[in-house]
């Protein structure tokens, strides 16, 4: 059985085929288009997991998109509903409903009801079924949908490793729905427990994130980071915001927010009241003079720095108190199910500080799926269509993170032939290969490197990344500041291999195949004694959100790991996102190319083609 | 004139048939919103079928939700 699932319409479009129960492709729009987080219908991913799979639209069984439009119409209108009755009191209840009820024109309309029935005719949202029947020419009959969390619960489950297991998906909002519990078992998912619309973690860390300066579904990571270098000062006062239930449920106070009919901002002026003036985007962060220009004055170094502590103090303070709901849940889940085995989805699941947590300070076996974002349901809407609907029996659990478009050798000759890049050696074996690529790292060298198919999910786990020296302390800044062009604060993740792991860091845990930290979702604490010996890549409060490296998932990628430990005695490299500032990863040789001939980075690896940006190789 | 009064006559006849969907699907406030104010969803459906169709989104914030 062939089942296309399609992810479209809000953000990060994307497609996934599911062929007799094996994900056989999926593929994030965006590494297509070359427009970050993609929402357009997923035209260039579908084609691609077509052509994976060798077989046209007209062989695809099912397609199922990844949740009900209509539903989530209808949550709008609630919304809207609920929005104008706390605006009103007494007798003016029901004028307020009165006032867009027969309505005959359109100024009649609430404002925010007014502007989303607008945008949903303008974009055609009302209908998917249909708008995927017209843009593949497909029978409607074929088509179908799951709901956004279910969708989240069969990404989570479905490519787990475990038979049983507590299932918990958390995000900004689905159709009505935030997060969810549920059991799952062999081929079934049973849910327990759902939080509605308003009260919602994702949208909760997403406000702050807004307050802090951020892009939504973007910046969250940036406070992640940015969070290592506060103090959880104004605990006391976010934690007022959440109420966690007995039954594992949370509500969060709304006084704050805006979360029912938001035009821009997701915070009120309570909000503002209680933790000030939102930060400057762009504003600067330092967390020491040194960080600061020379030629600043001291008033001002100052001013700068206090500034950036009272914002880190305050993302401290949010990622403790969302840790604290996301061990909640996961803990009420984990009771329902009689298991330590828990699946997460949704975008709150990319918290990898909070997953860190889980696992040392939980001790769960944690699975999360890589792109557990929205993306993500590409594949959980396939998922979710096969067992629940088809009533197909379980399916292979994700054998490896390495779903998308593999580097073929005619085009990277093509790319490189046309590059205008004189310099370029190819290598027959992979041993030389690495055994020379690592000579470049041990030497300072900044790599791209481009190896087999493309990552599915955020993360950069070696088929996409740029690579560096972690032993070097200078190689944060250099990276930050001559590749990525991103914020200094911004951390590096390393990639280690498994067999050194756990000298480096301290997972309180045996780490074991297709845990969080093999598709580098969790945060762990260095070892104090390798702090000052992987400082690249150990952030501001001693952590580094750890990729673990198997021969078996990664031959190439785990042989550089050796070969550089060979060099330098560390079997770690910097591992971070091949792309730039505000763009996506690089996918095609093309891609690389370009990014490669227009960032810092020193040579760019090719399969087994190495190109240098310098005159000679 | 012609094709004004043809897509008020289709974008009627898709409210319609979103109304009835709505019903059918026990979704209330929708099928209720767009049935009680068929005429101001229909001149808001005409508006926005009338323009281009650019990527004019709103905050991500808002997009997310929306």
């Amino acid at each position: 059985m062939k089942v296309l699932g399609l992810s479209f319409g809000f953000h990060d479009s994307a497609a996934a085929l599911l062929i007799d129960g094996r994900i056989v492709a999926a593929g994030q729009e965006e590494r297509f288009t070359r427009i970050k987080h993609d929402a357009g219908f997923p035209h260039r991913a579908i084609e691609f997991c077509l052509r994976q799979a060798g077989i046209s639209i007209t062989e695809v069984d099912r397609i199922v998109y990844y949740e009900n439009a209509l539903k989530k119409f209808d949550r709008i209108v609630w919304a809207s509903t609920v929005r104008e009755l706390q605006k009103s009191t007494g007798g003016l209840r029901d004028r307020a409903l009165a006032l867009w009820n027969a309505a005959t024109k359109p100024d009649d309309v609430p404002p925010y009801l007014k502007s989303v029935t607008h945008s949903w005719f303008k974009l055609n949202k009302f209908d998917a079924v249909g708008k995927i029947s017209d843009e593949l020419a497909v029978s409607r009959k074929i088509v179908a949908y799951v709901d956004h969390h279910d969708s989240h619960l069969a990404a989570a489950f479905y490519t787990s490793p475990f038979y049983q297991a507590a299932i918990v998906t958390m995000d900004g909002v689905g159709e009505y729905e935030t997060a969810v519990i549920a059991v799952g078992r062999g081929s079934e998912i049973e849910r327990k427990l759902a939080i509605n619309l308003p009260h919602s973690i994702g949208l909760f860390y997403s406000a702050f994130t807004a307050f802090l300066g951020f892009e939504v579904n973007e910046g969250e990571y940036k406070v992640m980071g940015m969070a290592a270098f506060g103090q959880p000062k104004y605990y006391d006062e976010v934690r007022r915001l959440i109420t966690l239930r007995d039954d594992g449920g949370f509500e969060i106070e709304q006084s704050c927010f805006e979360f029912l009919t938001p035009f821009d901002l997701p915070y009120t002026k309570e909000f503002l009241r209680r933790f000030g003036e939102p930060r400057e985007p762009e504003a600067e962060f330092a967390a020491q003079r040194s960080d600061l220009p020379e030629d600043l004055t001291d008033m001002e170094a100052a001013r700068v720095l206090s500034s950036s502590r009272h914002y880190a103090d305050l993302a401290a303070s949010v990622q403790l108190c969302t840790e604290e709901l996301v061990l909640h849940l996961v803990a009420k889940a984990s009771a329902i199910a009689g298991t330590r085995n828990v699946c997460l989805a949704g975008g709150v699941a990319l918290n990898s500080l909070a997953n860190g947590r889980l696992i040392r300070e939980g001790g769960y076996n944690l699975f999360v799926h890589p792109a557990a974002g929205d993306a993500g349901n590409a594949i959980g809407a396939a998922a979710s269509y096969y067992h629940r609907a088809a009533k197909q029996p379980r399916m292979q659990g994700l054998a490896s993170p390495y779903l998308g478009s593999p580097l073929d050798t005619a085009e990277v000759e093509a790319a490189v032939a046309t590059s205008g890049f004189d310099a370029v050696r190819t290598y027959s074996s992979n041993e030389a290969l690495v055994d020379h690529v690592a000579g470049l790292l041990a030497d300072g060298a900044v790599i791209g490197w481009v190896q087999g198919q493309a990552e599915w999910g955020p993360r950069a786990l070696g088929a996409r990344s740029i690579l560096a020296d972690p032993t070097n302390p200078a190689m944060k800044r250099i990276v930050n500041e001559r590749v990525k062009f991103r914020e200094l604060f911004r951390p590096f993740a390393p990639a280690v291999t498994a067999e050194a792991a756990s000298q480096y860091f301290d997972f309180k845990t045996n780490v074991t195949a297709g845990a969080p930290e093999y598709y580098m979702l969790a945060v762990h604490p260095v070892r104090a004694e390798m702090k000052g010996v992987v400082p690249a890549i150990t952030h501001a409060d001693g952590s580094a959100r750890v990729q673990i490296v198997t021969a078996a998932s990664n031959p190439t990628f785990h042989g550089l790991l050796r070969a550089f430990e060979r060099r330098k005695g560390v079997p770690i490299l910097m591992n971070t996102s091949f792309n730039l500032r505000g763009e996506p990863m690089v996918d095609s040789p093309r891609d690389a190319i370009r990014t490669f001939s227009i960032s810092g980075i020193d040579y760019l690896v090719l399969g087994q083609t190495v190109v240098s940006s310098r005159v000679e190789l | 004139m012609a094709d004004d009064a043809r897509l008020r006559r289709d974008l009627q006849g898709e409210v319609d048939r979103l109304v009835a969907e709505c019903k059918a699907s026990g979704l209330d406030n929708a099928a209720r919103y767009l049935a009680d104010n068929r005429t101001a969803v229909v001149e808001i459906a005409i508006k926005a079928r009338s323009e281009p169709k650019t990527r004019d989104l709103p905050s991500p914030f808002v997009y997310s939700m929306q």
